[in-house]
């Protein structure tokens, strides 16, 4: 790799991975862990009937498109602001090479970015060709060319018009803010530049527990599947979580400094987890009282709403990379595992309030980024 | 006149602070009378290390207090006492000046008729209704110095309160910095790597960070 190439793979790709190694690790769990063989049929089986179908509907390949298509916008919107970040002003003298020779290494870049879609498009040539489906096939193929093009082409204007992107920046900042309390600038960095991950948690997460929930009786009460499924999707609230972290700490670090009684941090993060947990209120409001006991529902939204405020807490304990947070959660889930089964449920959302809290105030002081 | 509070005292005591298991600063024992500080040192000495020690927002071993006021016994009522501004502010981009002008004017309990002239003296009445996103440096830097004056802190800790600003913001800030002092009873801790103006170097004391430790000169 040339050392114009490594430069734009270090500033590009490798932050972009890191950043959402959540949002993959979700996605892989969806798509490849949680599938165990039915009758017969594993993962291969569900994965080849899964693309069959979509081959097979021009519907079902548009909406994966336009999933693919919501992917690119995420990675061309961290490319721009990458380049218009002022920590990568150095990346000017690039406009110094030729517009060929610029257009190449983005294109490379969008390569790189794409490479999760393009692993599995490598599959679906396979069963498109051993199917004989060539003009969804063709069809996919010219999409996806379309797409890196389009990103490289953009990239290229991007870094060459710094102006002209600033502009927009401006005109997006013309909409009003909240009222200037701590807990809503929290709600508005999420709605504002963390919306399409906020908006695909909560729709995994209402469907998840809508779908399984619908299995259930109030007079045949078995929450435990629905309750395994449902958790699986809070815990993808955890990167929301770190984002919001990061976030406080880069731009509203000087409140640590202000004098507001940690009590009152605490609530004023209870207060956004609620907020957050809304549309799992209305899920389960919908559910109950057919399909869920009111207790059972009580019992979800109180466990959610421990679960974020313990993440939350988690953030404070040291100053992890998302990675290793990652991994941390993940030992939660299988903490959490082993209370459902021996404990219950209420002593779990119990357990992880305390536990929250107590960590919370520990820490909140001591926390230190480190350098 | 100044209040009655005025802080007579800022006292570190046994202060350890290390990074990644180093040793950056160390002071035994440090007591500083009321009065304006101007903390001096080479880059990477610890400045603003020993000035965020003292705002309350990296932890450390050792006590540091004011008045007796412990920060890390008396959190709350700690950081009642002081205000801080950060050598290179960053703000959420999408809340304007005013936003964070009401947070702090919230928090510290400060009336409105004290900080239109702050702003006004700034400069800053015609964009505080602007996103902080279309700010420049130089605004951004006005921007946290006139959220650290919000209120009635004893102690103003600045770091490097000069850098950015125009040569008639610099004067602004320095009379400013003096007239806090003298009516208010603020007392104030700044690191700076340029002299301030005439009538503040005459009244500023100095402590330089050298050796991972400070010392009064």
């Amino acid at each position: 790799m040339s050392s114009t190439s490594k430069i734009f793979f270090r500033s590009f790709v490798q932050p972009f991975y890191r950043e959402n190694i959540g949002l993959f690790v979700f996605i892989f769990s969806i798509m490849f862990f949680i599938v165990s063989k039915v009758d017969g049929a594993g993962l291969y089986e569900y994965h080849y009937s899964l693309v069959r179908g979509m081959l097979n509907s021009y519907i079902f390949s548009f909406c994966v498109l336009f999933i693919w298509l919501i992917y690119v916008r995420k990675y061309a919107l961290f490319v721009s602001n990458t380049i218009l970040n002022p920590q990568y002003t150095f990346l000017h003298i690039y406009n110094q090479l030729t517009k060929t020779k610029r257009l190449q290494l983005f294109f490379v870049v969008q390569v790189w970015l794409l490479l999760p879609v393009l692993l599995y498009v490598l599959f679906i040539l396979f069963v498109g060709l051993q199917q004989r489906l060539y003009t969804s096939l063709i069809i996919i193929t010219i999409s996806l060319l379309v797409m890196l093009f389009a990103g490289a082409l953009y990239h290229t204007y991007t870094l060459n018009n710094l102006n002209k992107n600033r502009f927009v920046t401006r005109k997006k900042l013309n909409r009003k803010s909240f009222a200037p309390a701590f807990p809503m600038m929290l709600v508005e960095y999420v709605l504002r530049q963390q919306g399409i991950l906020f908006t695909g948690i909560k729709i995994f997460t209402c469907s998840v527990l809508y779908l399984t929930a619908r299995n259930n009786n109030a007079m045949d009460n078995d929450m435990t599947v629905a309750f395994m499924f449902y958790n699986f999707g809070l815990f993808a609230n955890g990167v929301l979580i770190f984002r919001i972290r990061e976030f406080e700490q880069a731009y509203l670090n000087f409140y640590r400094s202000l004098p507001v009684p940690v009590i009152k941090r605490l609530l004023q993060y209870a207060l956004i987890f609620f907020i957050f947990l809304i549309p799992e209120c209305i899920t389960a409001t919908v559910l109950t009282p057919h399909h869920l006991t009111p207790k059972g529902s009580i019992d979800l939204i109180l466990n959610g709403f421990s679960l974020l405020l313990l993440m939350n807490s988690i953030t404070f304990l040291y100053d992890f990379k998302m990675k290793d947070y990652i991994k941390t959660l993940l030992l939660l889930l299988c903490i959490e595992y082993i209370f459902l089964i021996t404990a219950g449920i209420t002593f779990l959302y119990v357990f992880f309030c305390i536990v929250a809290a107590f960590v919370f105030i520990k820490r909140y002081y001591t926390f230190e980024k480190i350098i | 006149m100044p209040r009655e509070y005025l802080y007579s005292m800022l006292e570190l005591k046994d202060i350890k602070k290390l990074y990644n298991y180093n040793l950056v600063l160390e002071i035994p024992s440090l007591k500083l009378e009321h009065g304006i500080w101007w903390v001096r040192g080479e880059n990477g000495s610890g400045k603003t290390t020993l000035l965020k020690i003292i705002a309350g927002l990296l932890p450390f071993d050792g006590e540091v207090s004011i008045n007796k006021t412990s920060l890390k016994n008396q959190p709350l009522a700690y950081r009642k006492l002081i205000s801080w501004a950060e050598a290179e502010p960053l703000f959420p981009l999408f809340l304007t000046g005013l936003d964070l002008v009401t947070l702090y004017k919230e928090i510290r309990g400060a009336a409105q008729k004290d900080i239109d002239p702050l702003l006004e003296i700034l400069g800053m009445s015609e964009y505080i209704h602007h996103k902080t996103g279309t700010y420049s440096a130089g605004m951004n830097k006005k921007l946290s110095l006139v959220l650290a004056f919000i209120g009635s802190p004893q102690l103003i800790v600045l770091d490097e309160p000069l850098i950015t600003l125009d040569p008639h913001a610099f004067h602004q800030v320095c009379s400013l910095i003096l007239e806090k002092n003298k009516n208010d009873g603020a007392g104030f801790l700044m690191s700076s790597h340029q002299a301030p103006d005439e009538n503040l170097f005459v009244s500023a004391k100095q402590l330089v960070v050298n050796n991972k430790t400070v010392v009064v000169e």
